[in-house]
Parts: C-alpha cells; structure tokens; sequence
C-alpha cells in the first residue's frame, strides 16, 4: 500500500519538474517587416535552434530546425552572440553575425559577404554588407 | 657562365618577392583616408597581429600588438576572417582581409544597450548606427 502511495507520488514528482514551467527552455521570436524567425533556447544546455522561418507575404512557414554556432554566452548582459558561416557552391563565402538581447527581446543581424571573384571589385560598401534589427518576444 | 648566374640571381629575386612572401606587413587605410591600421600575417602560422593603428587627424601612431583570432583562413579565395571579442564594451567585431582584392572589411555590433546611458535610446531604426560600425578600407602589402 506504502509502495504504491510512495510510487504515486514519484510519478507526479517527475512529471512536475518536467513541465515547461521548470525548465529554462523558451522560444523565442523574432520579427522584421514581413519576415519572422522562431528560435528554441536552452539556457541550461546554452544551446540555441533555428526552428522556423516565416515569410508573411507568402504565408509560408519553413521548418529550418538547425543548431546555431554559439560565439559566446554573455550571461550578464543576457545576451548570446551567435555567428554563422556559410560558403555555398554558387555563391560567394559570407558570414552573419547575430546578438540576441534577451533583456530588450532585441535581435540585431549583420551579414559579411566576400567577393571573391578574380576580377570584380570590393568599391561599394553597401554590396558587401547588411544589417537588420528585429523585435522579439519570448514564449515560455 | 654568366647567363647561368643571370637566371640564378632573377629566380632568388622572384622567390623572395612579397607574391611569394608567407610572412608579409599589410597596411589599410579607411575611406576617408583619417585611419590606418597594419597588421602583420604569417600564412605558414596563419596568424595576423594588429601591430599599428595610425589616427592621421590627430598624428597619432599606436602600438597595438594585438593577436587577432582566426574564425576562418580561406586558402581559395586568398581571404581571412577574424573576430575581436570586447567583454567590456561589450561588442563583437568580424574583419575581413582579402589580399587578392587588397581590402579589409570591418563590422561591429556592440551591445550597448546593456550599458545605462545608452538605455533611454533604445534600438531604434534611426539609432542603429549606435549600435553598428562598419568600414571598409583600402590596402596593400609590403
């Protein structure tokens, strides 16, 4: 009778703290103009997910489910640097810088791209870079 | 004889040209020509070492001896880029250096908003130029 009281309890115990409302994990989401991004972030495991991407004029949602490069964790200022490098085939190499201030629900993203073609020029500043700023909110 | 000697001595000018240099002094100057900074690479090591940074309008010459950090050497497209990490500001910088192309690209985003006074500003569109500094320059080898 104890045992089955005692397993009872056990049960409830672990479905308790495995609720949402005790873990550190939280999406948050990120908005510029037409165009959203959802991330999952796990503080504990100081992880960070690219889950979606949302184009609103198209009212398409892409699954994108992807681990972020995490630069630094900046647990004082709540904040997370992320940087992303990619070099695809047809397209020249390029890198994104991403600050996520989770006390300002703030994402702030600069894009790098390098020219490398043999014969083209690196004059205009403005084809080389881009920066965005998006609102966010957090969904616990 | 002496065409053999001739040859010998063009080779070993060749060879020891700044193309075929793996350890080379590269000096960039901003757009508007008021800053300049020189960093030294070595391929081998691939390693670059901001020695100098020079403030034309106030005649300034600073030595730096700064490590950069390596996030990426890109062999192919003779490029390389690099990050400064500034805790305290607190910022992150990504610099570009493409030798073939002789520029240096340089952005920064400083989270600025974690400091009081910046707070009343806010991240607001016409302010972002707070929070992000971008430059290019212009460079060469020596």
């Amino acid at each position: 009778m104890l045992q089955n009281v005692m397993k009872k309890i056990l049960i409830i115990f672990f479905m308790f703290i495995s609720t949402p409302l005790y873990s550190d994990e939280f999406n948050y989401h990120c908005e510029e103009d037409d165009f959203s991004i959802v991330y999952k972030v796990d503080p504990k495991q100081k992880t960070v997910v690219h889950l979606y991407s949302i184009f609103k004029t198209k009212g398409e949602v892409r699954d994108v489910n992807k681990d972020m490069e995490i630069y630094h964790w900046d647990e004082e200022n709540n904040s997370v640097w992320i940087l992303q490098y990619k070099d695809l085939k047809f397209s020249s190499p390029a890198v994104t810088m991403i600050l996520l201030n989770f006390e300002y629900q703030k994402m702030v993203l600069q894009f790098m791209v390098n020219n490398t073609t043999k014969s083209g020029t690196m004059d205009k500043w403005s084809d080389l870079q881009q920066y965005s700023l998006y609102h966010c909110y957090t969904l616990e | 004889m002496s065409k053999m000697y001739k040859l010998l001595f063009v080779f070993f000018m060749i060879i020891s040209s700044p193309i075929y240099s793996n350890e080379f002094t590269y000096h960039c100057d901003r757009d508007d020509n008021n800053f300049s900074m020189v960093f030294d690479v070595n391929r081998i090591e691939q390693s670059i070492v901001h020695s100098h940074s020079i403030d034309k309008t106030k005649g300034e010459v600073r030595r730096e001896d700064v490590d950069l950090e390596i996030y990426r050497w890109d062999e192919e497209n003779d490029s390389v880029w690099t990050l400064i990490h500034s805790p305290q500001t607190p910022s992150l910088t990504i610099i570009l250096f493409n030798f073939h192309h002789r520029r240096l690209l340089l952005q920064s985003i400083y989270n600025t908003l974690t400091n009081e006074k910046f707070k009343t500003r806010m991240f607001k569109k016409r302010s972002q130029n707070d929070i992000i500094v971008g430059d290019l320059f212009q460079c060469y080898k020596m």
